[in-house]
């Protein structure tokens, strides 16, 4: 069964009499477990997509089906509230609230789901442990490196049990070595607890570790391929 | 919901610290113009106070009872009965600790120099300094009571320097009896009162009602008006239903109906710092918008995460709002409290006798103590709370006009 299917998904930009098409009549599908990566040059649609896919933006024609329900036709509030339920995000930078300690940014989603002070401790420790930061749970983001404020990301991005993540270019400000840990990160919270990722990246490390990738190009797919059929 | 709010206050507090020198400077700005906006309206209220206590406790007591049309006319004809009995009824009543009757009439006070239109109040100088602090404010010679002889005079410290007169000088005293025969007799000053209102000094003077009586042929029986003290301005309305039942016939007026412009100060001092404060309050209002348009938009990006990750809008809305509730809460708490501070340390009073001319001629004191009634802080408070908040409605609107993706790309 599909987590995220796109159904002859367009997002059209009017720029004076041009029109520009992001994204141009995409389909895809991906389930439960997926390690997958939107790929391809800057300007081909990847972040478009991806934000149609978070319900961040709004289609201007098509469907995007997360767990069967049609983001297009949710109003703001209940595309906010569905985001906070089924769909993790990891950003580029600058993600975290920088007044918050990680635990807190961790804990930070479960608090808008009403979890307990007690719910949101245990889980944000243990997720901060899962990627890496155990020890850390009172720093402040301005006292981690880069590559620790993109893992105190991932674990807020799986705190509110999401039926996946969306990171739009996760490694892009990352050193080589920050890179290779989050994506192991990434790796075994996928492996481990059968969490689907899709990224966007142009970044050749993320490709090679990603196990689907999607390529896009003007906005449309020019190749979606699995990893393990390549390799054969 | 409890929960919700106390997140979102907690993460507004923090929030504001992130640039302590930009919060500072707001703090700092709403500090100083509360503290500048209360103590300037303390001043005001302290001196409006001083009057209308010094024009209830010198001049006119509390309650005056007279004979009806009396105040109108001014006519010595129209007296009201008086007697020992009337008298003690008045003290029965609880809260009342004087009864002053006098006699009172308009007379022409004349110098071998000069003259002047004055009113003569002759009183019981007993009863009288009983009932106002007029006695104690002979600041040279003494009262009615300490000299035994006849037509004995005390006049104002104005009146003694418009008519040229010093201690132990005569002053005529020309006015009509109740036949409207014009009758005079010289008198002795053996004392000047001096008040914070050189109005009061030049216009009224008081002798003993003996010498009235005798002068103009008046009857103990028959007087002009009776003014009556009590020990708590709070009965005042109680005892003066209590008076205007026992003087059902004569006109029963408490002090802010004899003197109107006393009651209206009274009433008009707080709604006066009230004004004040709100004035100031707006203007620093629209430093408050900048300052929270400024705030916003340079966490455009940050509020697109918080509505990504599934913060809903009308929540950082509100985070925005109590941002900016906290400067002006902790701006103007700090100046309330410095104003306080400052209130206290100035209970001495700050003399200002440098300028005494104009504001004597206005009735006011020289000396001036800031005074504040503590419960309207309270509305104070709510209305710097507002403030806060009417301040970054249009900047948190801003933070909201953009969906998640359109902030999450600015930088």
């Amino acid at each position: 069964m599909s987590v995220i299917e796109t159904k002859e998904l367009y997002k059209i930009y009017h720029d004076g009499e041009s029109e520009i098409r992001a994204v141009d009549g995409v389909n895809i599908s991906i389930t439960k477990g997926e390690f997958t990566a939107i790929v391809g040059p800057s300007g081909s649609g990847k972040t478009t997509l991806l934000n149609l896919i978070g319900g961040l933006d709004y289609p201007t024609k098509g469907e995007v089906l997360v767990k069967d329900n049609d983001l297009g036709k949710m109003s703001d509030k209940e595309r906010i509230y569905f985001r906070l339920n089924h769909i993790g995000f990891v950003f580029q930078a600058y993600n975290l609230i920088p007044v918050l300690s990680a635990e807190e940014n961790v804990g930070f989603v479960m608090e808008l789901q009403g979890k307990s002070a007690k719910e949101r401790h245990q889980r944000a420790v243990s997720l901060l442990k899962e990627v890496g930061l155990e020890g850390r749970e009172n720093n402040r983001p301005s006292k981690l490196s880069g590559g620790q404020q993109q893992r105190v990301a991932v674990a807020r991005a799986l705190a509110s049990k999401p039926s996946f993540v969306l990171a739009d270019e996760p490694t892009a400000n990352l050193d080589s070595h920050a890179t290779s840990s989050l994506l192991s990160t990434m790796e075994k919270l996928n492996e481990k607890e059968g969490m689907t990722f899709v990224f966007s990246t142009h970044d050749p490390r993320v490709m090679k570790r990603a196990r689907r990738i999607i390529e896009i190009e003007d906005g449309k797919i020019i190749r979606d391929y699995t990893k393990e059929v390549e390799d054969q | 919901m409890k929960k919700k709010i106390s997140q979102l206050i907690s993460i507004s507090w923090r929030n504001i610290w992130r640039n302590k020198v930009r919060s500072g400077v707001v703090i700092a700005a709403v500090a100083i113009g509360m503290f500048a906006a209360i103590y300037a309206s303390a001043l005001a209220t302290g001196m409006i106070k001083d009057k209308v206590k010094e024009g209830v406790e010198v001049e006119t007591s509390f309650i005056q009872i007279h004979a009806q049309q009396f105040r109108e006319d001014l006519d010595p004809s129209l007296t009201m009965h008086w007697s020992d009995q009337r008298q003690k009824s008045l003290f029965d009543i609880d809260g009342v600790d004087g009864v002053s009757p006098r006699y009172k009439m308009t007379a022409m006070a004349s110098t071998a120099e000069t003259g002047r239109g004055v009113e003569v109040l002759a009183v019981d100088p007993v009863l009288e300094s009983n009932t106002t602090t007029i006695a104690s404010m002979v600041s040279d010679g003494t009262w009615l009571d300490g000299s035994k002889k006849r037509n004995r005079i005390v006049i104002g410290k104005k009146l003694a320097e418009k008519l040229k007169v010093r201690l132990k000088s005569k002053v005529i005293l020309s006015f009509q009896n109740q036949k409207g025969d014009i009758v005079g007799a010289a008198f002795r000053v053996v004392g000047i009162y001096n008040t914070t209102d050189s109005r009061f000094e030049e216009q009224f003077v008081y002798v003993k009602d003996l010498d009235i009586r005798r002068i103009a042929s008046l009857d103990a029986n028959n007087i002009h008006e009776v003014a009556i003290h009590i020990d708590n301005p709070e009965k005042l309305d109680e005892i003066s239903s209590e008076v205007t039942q026992l003087f059902a016939k004569e006109e029963v007026l408490t002090w802010k109906k004899i003197s109107p412009e006393l009651g209206y100060s009274m009433e008009v001092s707080s709604f006066y710092m009230l004004i004040f404060v709100i004035v100031v309050l707006i203007s620093l209002g629209f430093g408050i918008v900048n300052t929270m348009m400024m705030v916003v938009l340079e966490r455009v990006r940050e509020f697109g995460i918080l509505m990504a990750i599934g913060m809903q809008r009308a929540k950082i809305f509100w985070m925005v709002i109590l941002e900016s509730v906290w400067l002006c809460l902790i701006g103007g708490v700090t100046g309330i409290v410095l104003s306080l501070v400052a209130i206290l340390a100035s209970q001495d009073g700050i003399d200002i006798s440098s300028k005494a001319e104009g504001f004597e001629a206005m009735g006011y004191s020289t000396i001036l103590r800031p005074y504040i009634d503590i419960s309207e802080l309270g509305l104070i408070v709510v209305l710097v709370i507002l403030t806060g908040i009417f301040a970054a409605i249009v900047p948190a609107k801003k933070a909201l006009k953009n969906n998640p993706c359109e902030s999450i790309r600015t930088i």
